[in-house]
């Protein structure tokens, strides 16, 4: 397995359906490392979601092989085990348990551990103020906001403390006001806590907010860069608009090197970077 | 026993309602009861003869009390599993996140079966009370009074409750067992 790589794919291949057969997936080779914030993009169809599937133990592999700190799924016998340890699930439809209140839901992992149910509460508890939710503890899901409910949906992702989120379209239910809170929350669990987190979306706003893309095309990876390199390209086709000469010049990276941001590097540009970087430009 | 202390035991004081006579000529006896017939009108007057062919039609009444109740034990039973097969489909989701969360299929197959054994004691509970509040009822009314004699006691009320846990347990087995091998990535899919 590579360095500090807390998921692999070696010639990862999904195939559906017994007469006309779909390939969801074929032969992804994918490294991620421990730490990263990454989204997978892609159309319909593309495989995004499978990937994901993989990857959380939801399902098996035609072939090939997924490892996921150091365990090569495809010989885990036990993966409702695994699932409960090592991943945690942010699905686009919330799945909160509608009869049960906030701090319930984000219990519910916890059921399978060896905690109190004293211990449990209270980890909820905490788990719900780390996402902004501190008050909203005894709210049924139908008393609190989608972007709440999602935020329920993180804490309980993060209740059994896994190496790995995955997140299946977070976004894909909120408007995109809350759908940038909810991206912000991520983001400040994946600097705070060092959690891998894996989502899978279509939208590129989405994508700027993490790390890393990875674009699917029919089952295939096509494309794979960090996020910092693509402002550089927004940067070059800006110079075809107004900004003129200097951008032409491509002195983008000097600029971005003054205002000591990264494009290679783990660092993320955020929105409020993005704009110094405009002004400067302007 | 005396007249006066099973007229106590039974709570009927000075009444009597059965009334034994033995005649000394057997020939005589059709003239007896025909007498007896004229002078009280109001008293039923049967053969020994007559007694134990009614007392065959007590088996049989008997019997069929027994059959009726194995049906509505039968149907209880079906109904119990009705609800949970239903209320599994319905929460084939739910089931799909719990088990995409970690949960296994063990984890599962107890919460439903002790959801069917909560939801048959209470049904067996209310049963009770409601038998208890209906025969009282029924006692009361002037056409019903008198035919029905109540009698309760904890080991029917044991029995009751035992067989509803009984019912629960079984009639949730297979919700259950299907619910548990539901594949999380199927049931998270349904709709």
């Amino acid at each position: 397995m590579s360095e500090n790589a807390i998921v692999e794919t070696r010639d990862l291949t999904k195939i559906y359906g017994d007469g006309a057969e779909v390939r969801a997936l074929d032969g992804v080779n994918l490294v991620v490392r421990e730490g990263e914030f990454l989204t997978v993009m892609g159309p319909s169809g593309s495989g995004k979601s499978t990937l994901l599937h993989l990857i959380g133990a939801l399902d098996r592999p035609t072939s090939g092989q997924v490892i996921v700190q150091g365990q090569d799924l495809t010989q885990v016998r036990d993966l409702d085990r695994f699932r409960s340890r090592t991943v945690g699930f942010v699905f686009q439809l919330h799945n909160l348990i509608p009869t049960l209140t906030a701090q319930e839901n984000v219990e519910i992992p916890m059921h399978e551990g060896r905690l109190s149910r004293r211990a449990r509460r209270k980890r909820a508890g905490e788990l719900l103020a780390v996402v902004g939710l501190a008050e909203r503890v005894d709210f049924l899901p139908n008393q609190l906001s989608g972007g709440e409910r999602q935020r329920v949906a993180i804490a309980r992702a993060l209740a059994n403390e896994p190496a790995i989120i995955l997140a299946d379209e977070p976004t894909g239910n909120l408007d995109s006001v809350s759908g940038a809170e909810l991206m912000r929350t991520l983001r400040r669990l994946n600097q705070t806590q060092g959690t891998t987190i894996i989502v899978v979306s279509h939208d590129p706003k989405v994508a700027r907010a993490t790390d890393r893309r990875i674009t699917l095309q029919d089952g295939r990876i096509v494309d794979d860069h960090r996020v910092g390199a693509e402002l550089i390209e927004d940067l070059r086709e800006l110079a075809h608009t107004r900004l003129g000469e200097l951008l032409r010049q491509g002195r983008a990276e000097d600029i971005m090197a003054q205002l000591g941001l990264k494009v290679d590097g783990r660092e993320p540009l955020t929105g409020e970077e993005w704009r110094q970087v405009l002004e400067e430009l302007v | 026993m005396r007249l006066h202390n099973a007229q106590m035991l039974f709570k009927q004081p000075r009444k009597v309602s059965f009334v034994g006579i033995k005649v000394e000529d057997p020939d005589r006896v059709e003239e007896v009861r025909r007498r007896i017939e004229e002078g009280f009108p109001e008293v039923f007057v049967s053969m020994a003869a007559d007694f134990a062919e009614g007392a065959v039609d007590i088996k049989v009444t008997r019997s069929m009390t027994w059959a009726i109740t194995m049906l509505a034990i039968i149907v209880s039973g079906v109904g119990m599993t009705n609800t949970m097969v239903m209320t599994v489909f319905e929460r084939t989701q739910e089931i799909g996140v719990l088990r995409a969360l970690g949960w296994r299929k063990s984890r599962v197959l107890g919460m439903i079966l002790r959801e069917s054994i909560v939801l048959s004691l209470a049904s067996g509970l209310m049963g009770v009370v409601g038998g208890v509040v209906l025969g009282q009822v029924l006692n009361a009314m002037p056409g019903v009074a008198g035919f029905i004699r109540l009698s309760f006691s904890p080991v029917l009320f044991t029995r009751a409750l035992v067989i509803a846990l009984v019912l629960g347990a079984g009639g949730g087995l297979y919700p259950a067992w299907h619910a548990s091998c539901l594949q999380p990535l199927e049931a998270l899919r349904y709709e």
